[in-house]
């Protein structure tokens, strides 16, 4: 599949980084589709089937984590890389959404040039 | 010989006398009775003599059988009274077999069982009173040392009557004075600020049991610490009682946990207004030249950078207080698995398997918390999911510790984590006030369900180095600390000439002993080892002493080394003279030296002391000289021969400190010998030494 017509969700329940992200992923020549909470998130997840989803660890309902787990189950899914973003930076937090099954795991507050490139690494692979 | 006849004597001498007297006077009576021709005709008749005879014979069988009568009947008294003597003295459980008449015996030896007996149930008593006393003692020295504040107690002019080990430690290093029984508080503190602190507790109201002076004091070698005084009146008690700890944080420069939250609060807000004050620039003038333009966006930039900077740094901060407040202990993981395997077993209602993969670890873990949570999941996945068959396993995950509690049954639905995740973990009697989640993350971890089928939940818990050796104070070997003596709150402590009225079993001592390169200290021989132990009321501080070795640039004599088995190469990490004899000197002074032929060990401290400037001119108490006191004419006195005959065990003979202990020892058991033949003070004890004769040999 074309890298340039990739589909992103980005789940997170703060505006400000959903208008950030789907600006730049957008110009970045992505398909961008976001959710304001878990189950909202999962719902588009399941519908819209997209390759890389950006999902926000701390959300109230259902957290990133939660999300995450409930992906994975879905053998469908196995495809979508899942990259979490959090606030919170200690290791075992890492390894807690890696051994859930996420494909990375980025800190805020991060380099939104970065993010990109990692977007972009993910998906080429 | 007393010239007075014994009662016996005089008794029998008496007897004789009554009898003869009263035969004479009936018999004067009879012949003057008689008609003068009966008279004449009984004296010429040759019978009458016989008669005579017959009647002096009686006369002398009546004495006899009188006499026999009587006598033990006075001999009784003087018997009596040695026998009684003898039991009152030497021997309750003596009898009277022929010393009295027998119901006389019987009656005293009655009371004599009665005696007998009640002396007993006394010394009992004694014996029991004593063992609950030294019971209470150990308990109090056992509390005193779990206490993890530093205490100290003083007497008003500041000697210090108790301490405790983390006081020892707290207050120890290698230019610090030394802390101990009856040394003064003002040698470990500056003494203004101590002063300052007790006019401050003088002035709060007598009654008030809540009075306490805070402050921050100076030790003696330049450190912090955050003392606490509060006035001690108990009985005949009058003092003040001292906690310490670390000042953290409160070294010089460096702010208080809370100034340095607010720094970085501070901070952060300022790097936030810079970048507001861009943006504002950049909306207020979109016309601006690019350069500038650029210049502010780069300041957005930066601000920005520095800022999460900042909140990072505050993060730790509050890490670092939460730990503080919700403190991890240091576990191994055999242990921490044990306890959670026994709680778990418990909430699961069956046995939990255990497996240990990483045995050596050592984890940080607040064990009740993880404890709780773990029989929470168990609890919930046993009533909501039927699991069963439980199994602990730990292991490495990178840098972490992983605790896995698995089961047989269905995984945990991520919906159902969740809500686990978010209530309390104990309800009713003793309720945690947090959840799962809190409690994985103030372990620095994060707890989850386990994947890929797997039924289980994983905790990730954080590692600790296993515990180093704790500084272990100094400990003469199998005696037990003596961390406080009340009595030094009687005894006021003596200067001077004064001092040689202390009672000698009231002194403050320092044994000591050295060991040296050879015997010549004029030739330029020199100490290498000194031991000290320190003796306070007749009581030996094991936890006093003082043990060192010093170097020495003389070479060690081949016999002297035999004999205290120093070498040269051993002497190569210790401290030199100019280093030690000072703290030596800090370590006995204002006590009384107390050696086994002191005269050679105090010649090299004045030799090597004095080169130094150092003045080792307290009083000196020799024990050879003082067992040459006892005992004139014994020949042996070595510090063997000495110990054996007072009944004192020679561990560690030639080393400085083991024969220091020996000389504490044996000092300690001549004093009640020396008391008994009148030499009681100090004073007394220094003017027979001089004058037994060995006093005469001189080391130069």
């Amino acid at each position: 599949m074309n890298d340039a017509s990739a589909r992103i969700l980005v789940v997170d329940d703060e505006p400000s980084i959903v208008t950030s992200l789907e600006f730049l992923l957008t110009q970045a020549g992505y398909r961008v589709s976001t959710a304001g909470d878990g189950d909202a998130g999962l719902e588009k997840a399941r519908a819209e089937r997209p390759d890389l989803i950006l999902l926000d660890v701390m959300m109230p309902g259902r957290d990133g984590f939660e999300v995450c787990q409930t992906l994975r189950a879905d053998p469908d899914m196995a495809d979508t890389r899942i990259v979490m973003l959090t606030a919170r930076s200690r290791d075992a937090e890492q390894t807690k959404g890696l051994a859930l099954g996420a494909d990375d795991y980025i800190t805020k507050p991060f380099s939104t040039r970065a993010l990109i490139a990692r977007v972009q690494e993910l998906l080429a692979a | 010989m007393s010239r007075r006849p014994s009662p016996l004597t005089r008794a029998a001498l008496a007897t004789a006398v009554c009898v003869a007297a009263s035969l004479l006077a009936a018999g004067l009576l009879a012949w003057l009775a008689l008609a003068p021709d009966t008279r004449a005709a009984l004296l010429a008749d040759p019978r009458s003599a016989l008669l005579l005879l017959l009647g002096a014979g009686a006369a002398a069988a009546a004495g006899w059988g009188a006499w026999q009568l009587l006598r033990p009947h006075i001999g009784m008294v003087p018997r009596l009274v040695h026998a009684l003597d003898i039991l009152r003295e030497s021997n309750p459980s003596f009898r009277l077999t022929r010393e009295a008449p027998p119901e006389l015996a019987r009656a005293i030896n009655a009371l004599a069982a009665d005696f007998q007996y009640r002396l007993g149930a006394v010394e009992n008593r004694i014996r029991e009173a004593t063992d609950e006393l030294a019971g209470e003692r150990d308990l109090l020295a056992a509390l005193l040392a779990q206490l993890r504040e530093a205490v100290l107690v003083c007497a008003d002019d500041g000697r210090i009557l108790l301490y405790n080990p983390p006081a020892q430690q707290l207050l120890s290093g290698e230019h610090a004075p030394f802390v101990g029984l009856g040394r003064s508080v003002f040698s470990l503190f500056r003494r203004s600020v101590i002063l300052h602190c007790l006019d401050r507790l003088a002035e709060h109201d007598s009654q008030d049991s809540d009075a306490a002076v805070r402050a921050i004091i100076n030790t003696r070698d330049g450190r912090l610490l955050r003392a606490r005084f509060s006035p001690l009146q108990q009985g005949r008690l009058s003092g003040f009682f001292l906690t310490l700890a670390e000042a953290e944080g409160v070294a010089a420069g460096m702010a208080q946990p809370e100034e340095q939250r607010a720094e970085v609060t501070d901070s952060a807000l300022r790097h936030l207004t810079h970048v507001r004050t861009a943006i504002e620039a950049l909306r207020d003038y979109p016309a601006m030249e690019d350069a500038q333009r650029e210049r502010f966006l780069a300041m957005i930039d930066d601000e920005s950078a520095v800022l999460g900077n900042c909140l990072a740094h505050s993060r730790q901060l509050e890490h670092a207080a939460q730990q503080a407040r919700w403190p991890l202990e240091e576990i191994a993981a055999e242990t921490f698995c044990a306890v959670l395997q026994r709680r778990v077993a418990a909430a699961a209602e069956g046995a939990v398997s255990l497996r240990v993969e990483t045995p050596d670890d050592w984890l940080r873990a607040d064990s009740y918390a993880m404890a709780a949570a773990l029989r929470f999941v168990a609890a919930r996945v046993r009533s909501e999911l039927d699991g069963a068959a439980f199994c602990l396993r730990l292991s490495h995950s990178d840098d972490h510790a992983a605790l896995d509690l698995l089961w047989s049954g269905p995984p945990v639905p991520p919906a159902r984590w969740s809500q686990w995740e978010r209530q309390p973990v104990q309800q009713g009697d003793g309720a945690l006030p947090y959840t799962l989640s809190e409690i994985a993350r103030r372990h620095g971890g994060e707890c989850w369900p386990l994947q890929e089928g797997v039924a289980g939940a994983r905790w990730l818990l954080p590692l600790a180095n296993a515990p180093g050796q704790r500084a272990a104070v100094e400990h003469a070997a199998g005696a037990r600390p003596e961390y406080y003596d009340f009595n030094l709150f009687q005894t006021a402590p003596r200067d001077g000439d004064d001092r040689r009225d202390t009672r000698l079993r009231e002194l403050i001592c320092t044994a000591f002993d050295t060991e040296t390169t050879g015997l010549d200290p004029a030739a330029g021989d020199e100490i290498i080892a000194i031991g000290g132990i320190r003796v306070v009321n007749g009581r030996i501080l094991s936890q006093e002493v003082f043990e060192s070795l010093v170097a020495t640039g003389r070479p060690i004599a081949a016999s002297a080394q035999a004999v205290h088995g120093i070498s040269a190469a051993m002497l190569a990490d210790a401290p030199s003279a100019e280093q030690l004899l000072p703290r030596f000197a800090r370590f006995c002074e204002d006590t009384v030296l107390l050696a086994h032929n002191g005269a050679f060990d105090l010649s090299f401290l004045t030799r090597q002391g004095g080169g130094l400037g150092i003045d080792f001119s307290q009083p000196i108490l020799d024990t050879l000289l003082l067992s040459a006191v006892l005992y004139p004419e014994g020949d042996a006195h070595q510090l063997e021969a000495i110990a054996e005959r007072l009944g004192v065990s020679v561990i560690g003979r030639h080393t400085a400190l083991g024969d220091a202990i020996v000389t504490a020892e044996i000092f300690v058991r001549l004093i009640p010998l020396l008391e008994a033949r009148g030499i009681e003070t100090l004073g007394d004890a220094l003017r027979a030494s001089q004058e037994t004769w060995y006093a005469r040999l001189d080391y130069g």
